[in-house]
């Protein structure tokens, strides 16, 4: 036989590529569904990974689905509506795929995270334990430097905090951008906060380090020498928990769920505490603060008479809000307070008589605490009657929390008494204890209030006032690389 | 007048509505970042206070003191409960009517005071110069020193504040203190500096 005939190089190359042909096809063929397994496994221990279920160490892919299968129940949603969507199975509906197909996609509107497509439906996992949902993972994307980012966005049941954000597809420099999938930066997201109190989405990645959950809920640390991917991861949320991507279908979520109202009315009343203190942050009602708290029994009745006139003040005013006339609506306001701070007078003449000589003009002159004037004008005026009722008792309790502390260490050590009863005993009664006079008088108060604000600004840094001074201006201008 | 000198001292220096009582405190705080907008509003309280706790006397003396209204021949009747709506509601209409004088026949003063007068009619310490007036029991004559002393002595601390701020800019106070934290601190030693004035007797 000869090699070199052109019949044989023919037959030859034939056979060559029937038998590697028959190899290759039977190899694709026969793996194909365990191929397939494994990219879905893949993705299941992603959503897990995401919600923080899955166990540290290997998984076998039967554990995996067998997790998957008990805690996480995929259901898909039209995204512009935010409705469950019908006729969808759910277990094989594959956001990428319908993305992609013009018939199940629209063009995106112009956007940072430079999507293109957006889905009409996609699917959000539920993660369910004993049959509640604990935690909605959420599929995202988005351009990084070099290529499209895919992940899962954990959120908790209330929509808000993260629980975590893992990519499992991208193709972002190792080391750098790829540090994504570094599990110390995953890490980073647990515990922040996706949306802000009216829902807006607020997360993002910042360059340089965000500190903790509480100092910094709404940043993430950078990626160093990614400023795109980190730049893309921040867009990329941005735009999936925005209203073009899943902000509809959250907000349906939250409705449903009656998680708004429940969060909202704990917010009304508990933020005003600290997070919102009504004297601490918005130096509203000082005068009074300070004048009656040189005894804890006169700083309580002003807590309880301020409490009293701010939710009925609240409460009037919002239940009249949609009669009083614009041009009059201060003085309206006014009449209402002034009202039921004289009631307000006239019970504590009658059952408090001795607290009301020391309170003096200062009941009186709740008329004019900003803080009652400031929450019917602010708040009342634009909600309704329950909520304004919470609005009342929670920025109430704010302002009884600072007279009330204000009150206990400048009657504490004034007079080494707390209500009127002796804790301290003081020198002048044969005791041991040296009053400190300076906290029965006018600069104390001040002093304490300053510390208070400090010590509240230094558990939440969020609150700090960015007074740039000017010292620190030239510390900058003379070592720029001091600057972050 | 020796005795309305020794009121004013008081009212000024001694029971400064700022300082000591704790009066006025919002726009205290909220008002004084420049010396010039401080300036300002401290002429505004001083006016105001001054046309206002004289308006209160005649009130309080003619309308809501016990047995005020003899003279109607209604001996038994003591309005003095309306007192707080009273007061209040002189303090917010004499504001609009002074607000509209001014504008009207002092365009130069308007332009610096307009802004801040509206904000006066519930500033504390101008129903807190009414109230104390009532509680003790002024004359006319008393009551209006009175209420200039004390608008005056509001408007030596903020403006004393404010520039105290000011200059408070060139120091590096460590960042959760800033802004309103410090400003409690800075008046609470101005507090103490102005107890040095207490004892004081003319």
């Amino acid at each position: 036989m000869d090699k070199n005939s052109t019949g044989y190089t023919v037959i030859f190359a034939a056979a060559v590529c029937l038998l590697c042909g028959a190899a290759v096809a039977a190899a694709a063929v026969g793996l194909r569904d365990r191929q397939e397994t494994n990219k879905v496994v893949d993705r299941k221990s992603k959503v897990l990974a995401a919600a923080g279920l899955l166990p540290k160490g290997k998984v076998s892919a039967e554990e995996i689905t067998k997790l998957y299968a008990s805690s996480v129940v995929p259901m898909v949603y039209n995204l512009k509506t935010g409705k469950p969507a019908e006729g969808v199975d759910a277990a094989t509906f594959d956001a990428q795929a319908a993305m992609k197909d013009p018939t199940t996609s629209s063009a995106a509107p112009e956007n940072l995270a430079k999507v293109a497509r957006v889905p009409n439906n996609s699917v959000v996992y539920e993660i369910r334990k004993n049959s509640k949902t604990i935690s909605l993972v959420l599929p995202v994307e988005g351009k990084g430097l070099w290529s499209t980012l895919y992940g899962f966005l954990a959120l908790t049941k209330d929509t808000v905090d993260i629980k975590g954000l893992i990519f499992y597809q991208h193709g972002e420099t190792p080391g750098l951008g790829g540090e994504v999938d570094n599990p110390d930066w995953q890490a980073l997201w647990k515990g922040r906060k996706a949306f802000d109190s009216d829902f807006k989405p607020k997360i993002q990645v910042i360059k340089g380090t965000a500190g903790s959950v509480e100092a910094a809920p709404y940043d993430v640390d950078g990626l160093s020498g990614a400023t795109i991917t980190s730049r893309g991861v921040t867009d990329l949320l941005q735009f999936w928990l925005g209203d073009d991507g899943f902000g509809p279908t959250l907000a349906g979520y939250r409705t449903r769920k009656g998680v708004l109202k429940m969060a909202k009315a704990k917010d009304i009343a508990l933020d005003p505490l600290v997070n919102n203190n009504p004297i601490a942050l918005q130096v509203l009602g000082i005068c009074s603060a300070l004048a009656v708290t040189t005894k804890m029994s006169t700083a309580a009745v002003m807590s309880v008479a301020v409490l009293f006139v701010l939710i009925g003040s609240n409460l009037t005013v919002s239940l009249v809000r949609n009669l009083i006339p614009p041009s009059i609506r201060i003085i309206v306001q006014l009449t209402i307070i002034a009202s039921l701070v004289i009631i307000c007078d006239q019970v504590l003449k009658a059952f408090l008589f001795d607290i009301s000589k020391q309170l003096s003009v200062f009941v009186g002159l709740i008329i004019t605490n900003c803080i009652v004037m400031g929450r019917a004008e602010g708040f009342a005026m634009q909600n309704n009657a329950k909520d304004s009722i919470l609005d009342g008792i929670g920025n109430a309790g704010g302002y009884a929390l600072v007279l009330l502390s204000v009150g206990f260490f400048r009657e504490l050590f004034g007079s080494g008494q707390l209500f009127g009863l002796t804790i301290l005993p003081s020198v002048n009664n044969g005791g041991w204890y040296q009053p400190n006079g300076l906290m029965v008088l006018a600069p104390s108060a001040f002093l304490l209030i300053g510390v208070f604000i400090w010590v509240v600004r230094l558990k939440k840094p969020s609150q700090v006032e960015e007074d740039f001074h000017v010292g620190e201006l030239a510390h900058h201008a003379a070592h720029p690389e001091a600057v972050r | 007048m020796e005795h309305f000198l020794s009121l004013a001292t008081k009212a000024i220096f001694v029971e400064n509505m700022a300082l000591a009582f704790f009066l006025g405190m919002c726009s205290f705080l909220a008002v004084s970042k420049k010396v010039e907008t401080a300036n300002g509003l401290g002429l505004a309280v001083v006016f105001v206070l001054g046309v206002t706790t004289p308006i209160n006397q005649l009130l309080n003396t003619a309308l809501l003191k016990d047995g005020a209204l003899e003279w109607a021949g209604l001996q038994n009747v003591n309005l003095g409960f309306l007192t707080y709506l009273a007061l209040i509601g002189t303090i917010a209409a004499t504001v609009q009517v002074v607000e509209m004088a001014v504008d009207k026949f002092a365009p130069a003063l308007y332009a610096a005071l307009g802004v801040f007068l509206p904000l006066i009619a519930v500033n504390c310490a101008i129903l807190g110069g009414a109230l104390f007036m009532v509680e003790r029991d002024y004359t006319l004559s008393e009551a209006t020193v009175f209420g200039i002393g004390s608008g005056i002595g509001w408007w030596l601390a903020i403006v004393a504040l404010a520039a105290v701020r000011e200059k408070l800019k060139y120091s590096n106070v460590p960042p959760p203190l800033r802004g309103l934290g410090i400003t409690f601190i800075v008046v609470g030693l101005m507090s103490m500096g102005f107890m040095a004035f207490s004892g004081i007797q003319l």
